[in-house]
Formats: C-alpha cells, structure tokens, sequence
C-alpha cells in the first residue's frame, strides 16, 4: 500500500493534466491551478534538497570529519548569503552585483577547466575508443567543424566553397534529428509507464 | 575604475586563480572555491525560491483565509509538509506521494509536448521533403532535393536503428541480423558527425569561456604594471 | 598388468595379440579393421558426424542404469547407435539386460535423460550454426590423426609384447606415469582391484529391480562421497570455487604456469581472426582425437565410476581432498597422466589453444569441435554437462597406453599451437595493458601549452575579427526576422543561461538586444533561472538598454506560461507577478538560453499554442547541433550560436586570436590522436607480421 499510493497519485494527476489538456477551454483553470500546485512543490523539493546539503555539512563539522574546512567554508558562505539576502531582499543590485560577483568568475573558470581537459582527451580518445565508424566519423567532423570555426575558408569568399559549407554545415542536422526523435519515443514511451503506473511498480 | 569594480575584479581574478589551481594540482584552493560557489548559489536559490515562489504562491494564499486561493493552497502545503518529511528518518516514504504527483504531471506534460513539439513536427519535416513541390521545379526534377531529402531521410532511420538492441544473444553478445548492423553502422556515422559538431561546440563554450578569465586576470595585472 | 593382456586384442589371422587401436596385426600384417572398428571407431569421419558419437556416449552416461552395465561390457556400450544395433542384432552374445535397457529408453519419455537432450540440443544447434568449411577441415584433421595414431599403435604394438611377456617388467608408460604420480601404485591397484570384483557382483541378466537397485546405489554413492577425485557437477556446484571439470582443473594448470600467457591470447585472438581460423584445426584436433579415439575406449573404464560404487573410500579420500583443496596442485596430476612427457610446456601448448582464443571472445568457433571442447564454455553454468568429461579420465592403467599414444602426436601439434599462441600473446601485451600516451605529467603540458598559448595571444593584442564574417544561415534567418519587425512589436526575451556561458551568451545577444531596442521593438524581459537575476545587468549594460528595465523571474519556466498559452482569456492570481499577460501579443519570442533542453521545452509546450508567435533562439555553439532539427521544420525561426554569429570576435573585448590559437592547437591535438594510434595499429601490425 505505500508504494501502490504513489503510484495511484502519480497516473491520477497525469491523467487529470491529460485531459486538461485535451478540454482546452474547459481544462484551462483546472490545467492552471495543477501547475501552480507543481510549482510550488518543486520549489519546496529544492529547499528541501537545499537544507539536506547544509545540514550534511553541518554533520561533518559536527563530527570533525576530515576536509571539514571545506564545510566550513561552504556552510559560511551560505550563512553569509543568506543573511545578506534577507537584509538586502533578492533584487537589490549591491547584492546581485556581489553575488554576481562571485558565481560568475567560478562558473566561468569551471568551464574554462573544461577545455584543458578536452584537449587531453582529444588526444586519448581514439587510442581509448580505437577505430570504428563511429569514432572516425566523430573525429572527421571535429577537424572539419574546427577548421570551419577557424574561419580561414570562409575569408576565401569561393562561392562553391561556401555551398560546401553549407552543406557540411548542414550535416549534424541529420543525426540531431534522429537523436530527437530517438529520445522523444523514449520519453513517450517512459511517460506512458508512469501514467499507467507501471514505472516503479515491478517493485511491489 | 572606481572601488566596487576594482572589490569585484579583484574577488573575481582571486576565485579563479583558485580554480585554476587545479591545473598544478592544488585541491585546497580548488575546493574552497568550489564550496563558495556551492553555498553561494544555494543560498541565494534558496532566497529567490522563498520570495518569489513560496511566498506568493503559497503563504500569501493561506495567509488570507476568506481568499479564493486558500482551499487550493491546502494541497500544496499538504504536499509541501510532506517533502519536508523527508529530512527526518520517519519520514522518507512520506516523499514518495509529492514526488508521483511531480513525475505524473510532468509525464503527461511530455506526452502532449514531445508528441505536438517534437515528433509530429519532426517527422512531417522530414516526409515534407518529398512533397512534388519541393522535388520539382518547372517540371523538371530537382536532383539535389531529392538527394538530399533522401539522405535525411536514411541518415534518420539509420540513426534510429543504432539504438535498435533486439538480436539474438549469444554467449552474452548481442548478435543482430546484418541488415540491422549495415544500417546502424550508416546511423553511427551520423551520429558521429553530431558529436563531432557537439564536441566542438562545447570546446569553442569552454575555450571562450577559458579566453575570459585569463583576460580578467590579464586585466587585472595590467593595472598594476 | 593383466588388465593389459585383457584388453589386447587377437588377430583374426595368426591370433597373436595387438593393441586395441591396431588397424594392422603387428605380426602377420593382416587387416585388423573389423577389431577396430568395435571400438566405435568409423574408418571414414564422413560417415558418421564428429559430434554424434560424443553425443551418444554422453547420452548413455548421462543415464545411470547404464553406467554399471557399461562397465561389465564395455565394448558394446561405446558403440554409436545404429552399430550398436546391428551388433546386438547379429551377436550370440546379445546380453539381456541391453535389451531391456533399449526397450525401457524406447518407453521412457526421456530416454536419454534431460542433460543428454540439452546437450544434444545444445550441439545440433551449435552445428547448425557452423559452416561446411569449418567441418570439413575438422573432419581432414580427424582422418590425419586417426592415421598417424595407428601408425603409432602399431609402433607401440612391437614393442609392448615384449613388456608384456614379463608380467613383474613394469612398460616405460607406466614408469612415466608413476613418476608423475605421488601414489600411482595405489591408484592402479585400486583399479586391478575394482573392476573383477565389480564384475564378480553383479548379475548377468538385468532386471528391471536390478537396474533401479543400480540406480540408488548410484545416487547413494554419489551422495555421500562429497570428495570425489573428479567432483560431481552437484559437488562443484555446491563449492563454487573448485573448477567444474577435470578438463578446466587442467586448464587451471597453465593460468597458473604461465598466466600471462593465457591472459593474452584472451585478449587478442578477437582481434585476428584469420589466425584464429588456422589456429582453430588445432584446437579440434586436441579434442577430437580425445572425442572420437581415446574416449571411446577409455570411457568405458571410467575409473571415477569405479572409485565411486566398488573402491574403498578411505583409500583415495587422501588425495582426493588435495586435489579438490588444491586443483593446481593434485589435479593436474591426473592430466599428466596422459603426457608420455609430462612438460609444463606442453600441456600449455595442449590446453591453452582450447581455452584462450574460443572460450571468451569466439564462441561460434567452437561449432566444428568435439562436445568436450564445446561444453567447456558452459561448465561453469552448465555443471550437469560436466558428468560424461569427468568420466573420460584415463587414469586406468587400461587405458593409458592408446592415450599416450595418441597424446604423442597431439604434442607435436600442440607445441606448435603454443608457439603460436605465445607469440600471439606477445603482440598483445600492448593491447592488453595499453601504454597511456601521457599520464598527470602530460595532462599538465597539453594544459601548459594551450594556457601559454592563448596568454600570449592575448597580450600580443586584439585581433578584430573581419566584419562580414561568414555567418550560419539560420543566424541570417534571425537578422532577417529582427529586420522585419515593426517599431512598437513585442518582443519576449527570455534569459535562460547560466553564468558559466555568460561571457559567450551575451556576446551574441547583445548586439541583437541591440538591434531591437534600435528598431523600436517594446522589449520585455523574463528570467526563468535565478541567476538570471544579477546576470541580467550585465546584459542590460552590455546592450545598451536601460539598467533600470525590470526582469522578472518567472518560476517553473514555461510551465508558468502554458495556460496562458492555452487560453489567453484565462486570468489567474498570478497575474500580477509578471508583465506578460498574453503571450499571444508577442511577435517574437528570442530564448536566449545556453540549454537546448529549455528550448526544447519552449517550443514543445508554449510554440504549438502560440502559433501567432515567433521563436528564435540565442544558444551556445554547443547547443546549436541539438537546435537546428527544430530551425529546419520551422518551429525556430533562426538562432544565432557561436563566434560567428554573434561577431563575438569583432568586439574589442575579447581577443579573436586567442580564440584561432586555442582552436588551432585543439585541431593539432587530435590530429596527433589519430596519428598516434595510427602509428600504434601499424607498429602493433609490423609486429604481428614480423612474428
């Protein structure tokens, strides 16, 4: 019965958003009062996850585990957002700015990290992945498309040249396009299970 | 450049000096910087939640009980407290019921959206290709239509049955029958030529993202020299 | 020793004794095919399958009413079906007991039992599967063998008479075989003494209650002997780590000699399967001759059987818990025993082909073998399959010399085989354990090298990139669309992305932000991310747009618009929370989001509703791939992704060069993968070949 629960819930709102969905007119207000429900239940599964994660570090520090200065920043940090939050309000731009301050240059260099890791795996993949169709084409396509950002043949100005890109330009489209609809059967396929409350119920 | 820019430039170059510390090894300063980013950004998510969501959609509703959203706020709540549940031991399973309220809302969302967004238009894309409008031009073919909506038409199927996984199993590999192989080896080729485009694409993100932050720190060298 | 002279044979000519395998009497010369031949042995492989004569003596095995009998009268059990027939057919000496055993089997639903059937099963599927080429190479390998091993018997057969004149001169086979055993005196004389007190025991005639009184002393014994020398398949599966077969204990011994080898074999036969191909004759000969030659008489003396119903259990208990204790140790002693030169090296040349290239990465190649060789995948699934193997041990000192004989021949292929396979092994080593190209240390230059690179481009200055830079057709569809709209038109623009992309975001959307705000389009501005909050700003100032225009947050993204999408009549509480009261009013809607994800979302829940809208997209290059599915079948009405489109390249801010340097020295690093492991392939290949 705890699991059956759920499961009875879940296929109940879904089917209730179905056929809101298919009654325009008449579904709309039922269609708008169930979203404002998700929405805010989502908001709160995030403060939730939001308040597992300090309490998880405030546990470390509890127990002293090892790197627990590395909670202790991250628990400060939020104490100090927070604070400064509640004293300034969400939308003041001293406060944006600050914290616009912070995440931005972290973020950004994050990502940065990532390119120097890119370049050492472009030199492993194919010894990792060896050759195949897959990893030839996937290799081809990269030097093409980095010789293209390069922009050297397009400064050419050939106008055959520019078809050509066009068209290998064009190319990605096709397996993207493949990709979607892979994925949106997939997804139909995995709504429908939980709509018919077959997802998680070969654990009962 | 006026104090807060120089405040700001200087937080800014110092935080990513810590990140790219990690590029020599360092953890310590890689870790403080991602754990400020972490307490951060949950923070301030946690603000923008509770004042732009919780409390107009939630408290300020049951805050006024003769409204007409209070009733429908009752539900929220209901489900809300039980979340809540979940950080305490008892209180696990409780989680289970808002998130199956979650998940079939959604899974019905994508039913309608994923079937009018995405495959519908998908698909009639594709076979709208072979429309004789498209193929013909003043009564003559026009070859290169037809071949290419020929090609996007294989290069989808074949894409396709690269996830095709029913075979026969033999000694635990997974044997297809050879038309199925020849044909997804064609849609591996294009799946290659997407992830080719993908990998670049991600490189020329984090490559432009690497550019900024040097000149940040070049930026701020340069104020001193 | 008079189990030796038991088993001679007597040639129809001059009468003097042969061996059992002789084709031709030693003395006189005289055929001596009909003798053979009551073996089971077929003159021509092509008259009877390779895989049917396995299958029937594991058939009568597998049947434990048989297996007693089997042992009275050896000769007739091992004989295939149909000569079993006919020679019950045509002999006096037709016992009883066979008949009503034939007539039960034919009564019985499972005859042959269940394990028999899936076995049999299991092989005709298996050669079903195998091609005629493969066959027929194996049965060539077969005829060969068959020849040199009766030139062999007959070799042998001139020179046992002399041994077996002298009943206390022990033969040379038997000294080798002792010194290969720590008690072999023991074993053999538990065998001298099983078989004629078994034989004394039993009745001649059987009956149904002899036969089922047979069955339960079979299980009986096999019960309570837990430790047998060759453990039953409900013993090892019961134990788990012994191996399930005598066969896999012997092929326990060489992983445990030479482990690199096999390991290597493991993983490069997959890789070279011509090799395997030639390397597979090999492998059926190893078998087969054990299959179709040795087996079928030694089988019939099955000494495992006897220790179980007949042999004093304290006797061989022993040794019989070192072997299942220590399977590299006792076990192996029992395959040597078929070695007349019992070298390490040589039965790694004997078990390694069997085991290393077919068992993993192969299977199919296993069609042409021998049911023994292709039940060894299985046994450790498939433990009941083990029985029949188990029994063709030739620890009988009966049994011995036509196996070693046989074994002779099978040594000088085999040796051949390991050679081959240990330079096989070799050329694999690279593959198995492949050398990384550059560990932490070469991470660090590759990091060092782009760093140094892209600073120095930088502080070498800006490098503008040219004007009228090539841009993507579905960024000209977005000028286009910028272009076509009138002054006063709304235009939704939502901000999607996170700080991360925030430089190259912006770089794009900025200058159309721009554009709009130029051509007098009544911008309104949403956020559907929290960042989006303080990242607006620097949009806004990057845009050149008023600081101070307000930027709603709009929670649950789209999810918060849909109804409105819906039924823009509908009017909600939440009305007030945002600018945007219909999105219907909208000309445009530009997503300017790092996540084709959201995109997507937007375009499947908002697009269908809204068709009176436009959608348009600012993403990273990353994302474009993802996006122009959608710009195709017209639910995008163009994006702009990437340096290009955005002419990111031609603000001052960001240096173009840096930009080319880091994209060069990328194309440099991959085009060095491709070398390397092209250079890898043709040195791995110059190795094979020079091998």
């Amino acid at each position: 019965m705890k699991r059956l629960l759920p499961l009875i819930i879940g296929a109940l709102s879904g089917l209730v958003v179905l056929a809101a969905m298919f009654f325009v007119p008449q579904g709309s207000a039922i269609l708008s009062v169930v979203l404002n429900w998700v929405i805010v239940v989502a908001s709160v599964a995030l403060l939730v996850a939001i308040a597992s994660l300090v309490l998880t570090h405030l546990r470390f520090i509890a127990k002293g585990k090892k790197g627990f200065l590395l909670n202790i920043v991250l628990v400060v940090s939020f104490i100090t957002t927070l604070v400064l939050g509640i004293l300034f309000g969400v939308d003041d731009p001293i406060f944006l700015r600050l914290v616009g301050a912070i995440i931005r240059p972290i973020e950004t260099a994050l990502l940065g990290l990532v390119a120097l890791v890119m370049m050492s795996a472009a030199m492993k993949i194919f010894r990792e992945r060896g050759w195949s169709a897959l990893t030839v084409s996937f290799g081809v396509s990269a030097i093409v498309f980095l010789i293209l950002g390069l922009g050297f043949l397009q400064n050419l100005k050939i106008p055959l040249l520019n078809e050509a890109i066009r068209i290998v330009e064009g190319l990605p489209m096709i397996g993207a396009r493949g990709l979607l609809i892979g994925i949106g059967i997939g997804l139909l396929m995995m709504a429908f299970r939980v709509l018919f409350g077959m997802e998680g119920s070969e654990n009962e | 450049m006026n104090l807060p820019e120089l405040i700001t430039l200087i937080i800014s170059v110092a935080l990513t000096l810590m990140v790219f510390s990690y590029i020599l090894g360092d953890r310590l300063f890689f870790g403080i910087a991602t754990h400020i980013l972490i307490g951060v950004s949950a923070a301030f998510l946690a603000l923008v939640m509770i004042q732009k969501v919780i409390l107009p959609y939630l408290i300020l509703p049951l805050a006024d009980p003769d409204g007409p959203g209070f009733w429908l706020a009752l539900v929220p709540l209901v489900l809300s407290i039980l979340l809540v549940l979940t950080l305490f031991r008892n209180g696990i399973q409780a989680g289970a019921i808002p998130l199956a309220f979650l998940g079939g809302v959604l899974a019905a969302l994508a039913i309608v959206g994923v079937t009018r967004g995405t495959l519908a238009p998908q698909i009639l894309s594709m076979l709208g290709r072979f429309e004789p409008g498209q193929l013909m031009r003043e009564a003559q073919p026009q070859w290169s239509a037809i071949l290419e909506a020929l090609m996007i038409l294989l290069g989808v199927i074949s894409v396709l049955f690269v996830f095709h996984h029913r075979g026969q199993l033999k000694a635990g590999k997974l044997v297809r029958p050879v038309f199925l192989e020849g044909v997804g080896s064609i849609g591996q080729i294009f799946i290659g030529i997407t992830f080719g485009a993908l990998f670049v694409g991600l490189f020329n993100s984090a490559l432009i993202a690497l550019i900024s932050s040097l000149s940040e720190i070049i930026r701020f060298i340069s104020l001193w020299f | 020793m008079s189990e030796d002279h038991a088993e001679l044979n007597l040639c129809p000519n001059c009468g003097k004794e042969n061996l059992p395998m002789a084709t031709r009497c030693v003395h006189c010369g005289s055929d001596m095919e009909s003798l053979f031949t009551i073996f089971g042995q077929s003159q021509d492989p092509d008259e009877q399958s390779e895989d049917s004569l396995p299958d029937i003596i594991e058939e009568i095995r597998n049947d434990p009413s048989l297996k007693t009998p089997a042992e009275l009268a050896p000769i007739p059990e091992i004989l295939p079906a149909e000569q079993i027939d006919e020679s019950l057919l045509n002999s006096e000496e037709l016992p009883d007991w066979l008949a009503k055993v034939r007539e039960r089997a034919q009564e019985e639903e499972d005859a042959i039992g269940d394990l028999a059937s899936g076995t049999i099963a299991m092989d005709a599927a298996r050669s079903e599967e195998g091609s005629a080429g493969v066959e027929g190479e194996f049965n060539a390998w077969i005829n060969r063998i068959r020849e040199k091993s009766q030139q062999e018997n007959s070799v042998r057969a001139r020179q046992l008479p002399n041994d077996s004149e002298d009943p206390d001169q022990v033969p040379d086979w038997l000294q080798r075989i002792r010194a290969l055993q720590p008690q072999p005196e023991e074993e053999i004389t538990h065998e001298v003494k099983a078989n004629p007190s078994y034989m004394d025991e039993m009745p001649r005639e059987w009956t149904d209650e002899a036969l089922e009184e047979l069955r339960r002393q079979s299980l009986a014994e096999d019960q309570e002997q837990e430790t047998e020398p060759l453990p039953s398949a409900s013993t090892i599966a019961e134990e788990g780590e012994i191996p399930a077969e005598p066969e896999m204990e012997e092929l326990s011994e060489p992983v445990h000699k030479e482990p690199e080898l096999l390991e290597e074999d493991f993983h490069n036969i997959p890789d070279d399967e011509e090799e395997l191909q030639e390397l597979l004759p090999e492998n059926d000969l190893s078998h087969s001759s054990e299959a179709e030659e040795t087996i079928a008489q030694e089988a019939v003396e099955d000494k495992p059987e006897t220790e179980e119903i007949d042999a004093p259990q304290a006797e061989p208990d022993n040794q019989v818990e070192e072997a299942l204790e220590e399977p590299g140790q006792g076990i192996p002693q029992q395959g040597n025993t078929q070695l007349e030169e019992p070298e390490p090296e040589e039965s790694v040349s004997e078990e390694s082909p069997e085991d290393a290239p077919i068992e993993p990465d192969e299977p199919e190649q296993t069609e042409p073998k021998s049911s023994l060789t292709e039940n060894e995948p299985e046994l450790a699934l498939e433990g009941q399959d083990e029985e029949p193997e188990e029994e063709e041990q030739p620890t009988d000192s009966a049994a011995v010399p036509p196996d070693l004989l046989l074994l002779r021949d099978q040594q000088d292929r085999a040796s051949l085989l390991a050679s081959l396979i240990e330079q096989e092994g070799r050329v694999t080593a690279g593959k198995q354990a492949p050398r990384k190209p550059f560990g932490r240390a070469g991470r660090l230059a590759v990091a060092l090298l782009l760093l140094i690179g892209l600073v120095v481009s930088i502080l070498i200055g800006p490098a503008a990139m040219p004007a009228d830079a090539f841009k993507s057709i579905p960024a000209l569809a977005l000028n286009n669309q910028i272009e076509t709209l009138n002054e006063n038109d709304q235009v939704l623009v939502v901000l999607d992305y996170q700080a991360a992309t925030s430089r190259e975001i912006e770089s794009l959307a900025a200058p159309l932000l721009e554009q709009l705000h130029t051509q007098g389009a009544n911008l309104v501005f949403l956020t559907t991310q929290p960042s989006g909050l303080f990242l607006a700003q620097s949009l806004l100032v990057q845009a050149g747009l008023p600081e101070v225009k307000q930027v709603d947050y709009l929670p649950g993204s789209y999810l918060s618009l849909l109804v409105r999408a819906m039924n823009p009549a509908i009017s909600d509480s939440q009305d007030t929370l945002t600018q945007v009261k219909d999105l219907h009013s909208f000309r445009l809607v530009l997503l300017v989001s790092d996540s084709s994800d959201n995109i997507r979302g937007w375009l499947e829940q908002i697009a269908p509703w809204v068709e009176s809208s436009n959608f348009a997209a600012v993403t990273t290059q990353m994302e474009a791939p993802v996006l122009s599915p959608y710009f195709n079948s017209g639910q995008l009405v163009g994006y702009a992704a990437g340096i290009a489109d955005g002419n990111i390249g031609s603000q001052p801010a960001f240096s173009y060069r840096a930009y080319r340097v880091g994209l060069l020295l990328m194309l440099v690093m991959l085009l060095l993968g491709m070398i390397s492991k092209g250079e890898a392939d043709a040195i791995q290949r110059e190795e094979e070949r020079a091998e």
